[in-house]
């Protein structure tokens, strides 16, 4: 019975792993091509090697290999913890995981050649988009599945947000990928035009809300309480952020294509429920950090606490600046520069990135029934060069992004663009290279990472990983 | 006429939810809800486990 008795943790391990591992291997390619941008000499005119097929491979790679493994791992961990049972079924969580590496593979190999569906975060050509279809609902049977079966009254609110990602996510994933095959690496989608665009941003805007947002969100009901050791500041609050988030994001997609072909009134309705997505997410921020009030001391002590309230305040920055950006007048001036990119950034690295590894360094060692991670000071370090790191990158990007906003629409007085393209181009070298020392910077705090992962790893007694399950809540 | 009628229902749900949550539902169960985290700790567990 010692199966049915223990927590199915080997494939907690095994995610939380490929998290540092994938996060390398996309950060190290965001870092080679910030570079290329500027000196485009760098990759020696080899195909593979050209911005165009490695861009798409750089945000593949951190969103859904590295993004993706964290949540895996902290789902499955969070799922069967507060439900004190077992995972559903060994056999396809198992399948999760080598599917989801299999489709990582197949991306690492197949956008560098350059197939692709040619759609933005979901340029994976058709097979591989079946294949995380077919993962995916794996993943659903075994997150619900493990609910289902729970042997506790509620349902923590962490579980959730993180079966709001999965269900969404999968709802997103096959309806923007239906394509009609004309081989097995190519085919045309079944939209077309302006449909096309609203579809495309319907999925792209809600892989931010709920694989980027949602999910993390999940991560973060979680393991901020269990790292600070006191509930939710306020559990009620939490309730109310579900609700409100989810009814919200699925509307926001259109402020990604303002004074396009898309209907106005549609840019409208995107415009307003972006302003209105203020609301949840400064309510879900706060929520987070205020879990720390009466313990704030703790954050001297804890760098790994420190990582998660960081991301929150990134968090809250980042929902800020999205919702100024989507009104309609300061898109006009935002869209198509670098800003965006800076907008990203401070989401990606400042808050999902950040509120990942805190979880990371929160679990690993709870994973290998030890105390802590091999070395806190470590960690203090990665702390400070991600959150320096960040910070350069972001900086980089406002300053590019609103200088190029600005010299691209200033005219001379008979009409004519007064700045040439490579007259903006020459002002924003500079900040490209800021960028990619915070990129670098940023990148630096994962090998940091790994390194204290592998030296815990040694500390842990190799043998009796297993946890048993807890008993049944008495409600 | 009909977006006026779907707007005032999607408000609507928003206000029960609120009212649920905060007048209708007892504070007992979420404080229950909220300690589901903090309940075991693998590490405390493991010890135990082994001094017994």
């Amino acid at each position: 019975m010692s199966q049915t008795t223990t927590y199915n943790d080997k494939v907690v391990r095994q995610f939380a792993l490929m998290t540092v591992i994938w996060g390398i291997v996309g950060m190290v390619v965001g870092v080679f091509i910030a570079a290329q941008l500027i000196w485009p000499g760098l990759g020696w005119e080899i195909p593979w090697l050209s911005y165009g097929r490695l861009r798409p491979l750089h945000t593949n790679a951190v969103i859904f290999a590295f993004g993706g493994s964290a949540l895996f791992a902290t789902s499955y961990y969070c799922v069967q913890r507060t439900s004190h049972v077992r995972l559903f079924s060994d056999k396809l969580a198992a399948f999760t995981f080598w599917g989801w590496q299999a489709v990582i593979v197949g991306a690492a190999i197949s956008l560098p050649l350059g197939f692709t569906m040619g759609k933005e975060y979901a340029e994976l050509i058709w097979p591989l988009a079946v294949l995380v279809a077919l993962v995916w609902v794996a993943y659903a049977i075994v997150f619900f599945g493990t609910i289902v079966k729970r042997r506790v009254k509620h349902i923590y609110v962490a579980n959730w947000f993180f079966g709001a990602f999965i269900l969404t996510v999968a709802v997103l994933h096959i309806v923007n990928n239906l394509a009609i095959p004309t081989g097995w690496l190519h085919s045309y989608p079944i939209y077309a035009g302006a449909v096309d665009a609203m579809v495309q941003w319907w999925y792209g805007h809600n892989a931010v809300g709920f694989f980027l947002t949602a999910g993390f969100l999940g991560m973060m009901y979680y393991f901020v309480p269990k790292q600070a050791g006191r509930p939710i500041y306020s559990y009620r609050l939490s309730i109310v952020h579900f609700w409100s988030l989810i009814a919200i994001y699925m509307w926001a997609g259109p402020h990604h294509l303002h004074y396009t072909a898309v209907p106005d009134w549609v840019q409208t309705l995107g415009m307003l429920f972006s302003v209105m997505l203020l609301a949840p997410s400064w309510g879900g921020m706060i929520n987070g950090i205020m879990t720390l009030s009466g313990a704030w001391h703790k954050l001297r002590t804890d760098p790994i606490l420190r990582f998660m309230i960081v991301a929150l305040s990134f968090y809250g920055i980042a929902t800020f600046e999205g919702p100024m950006m989507s009104i309609k007048t300061v898109n006009a001036l935002s869209h198509y520069t670098d800003w965006t990119i800076g907008h990203v950034h401070a989401g990606a690295l400042g808050w999902v990135a950040m509120i990942s590894i805190g979880a990371i360094y929160s679990l690993w060692p709870r994973l290998l029934g030890l105390d802590g991670m091999y070395s806190t000071r470590l960690i203090e370090w990665h702390f400070w060069v991600s959150t320096i790191g960040t910070v350069l990158y972001i900086v980089a990007m406002w300053i590019a992004g609103v200088m190029q906003g600005l010299m691209w629409r200033t005219f001379n007085e008979d009409g004519t663009l007064t700045y040439t393209f490579i007259e903006v181009l020459q002002f924003t070298e500079p900040y490209y290279i800021l960028r990619l020392i915070g990129g670098i910077v940023f990148t630096a705090g994962m090998f940091f990472m790994v390194y204290n992962m592998y030296k815990t790893w040694q500390m842990a007694a190799k043998e009796d990983l297993d946890v048993s399950v807890s008993e049944p809540a008495h409600a | 006429m009909t977006s006026g009628i779907i707007t005032a229902i999607a408000m609507l749900c928003f206000v029960a939810i609120v009212v649920w949550v905060f007048i209708i539902k007892r504070k007992e169960d979420f404080d229950e809800q909220a300690n589901l985290p903090l309940d075991e700790d693998d590490r405390e567990k493991g010890k135990e486990e082994k001094s017994s």
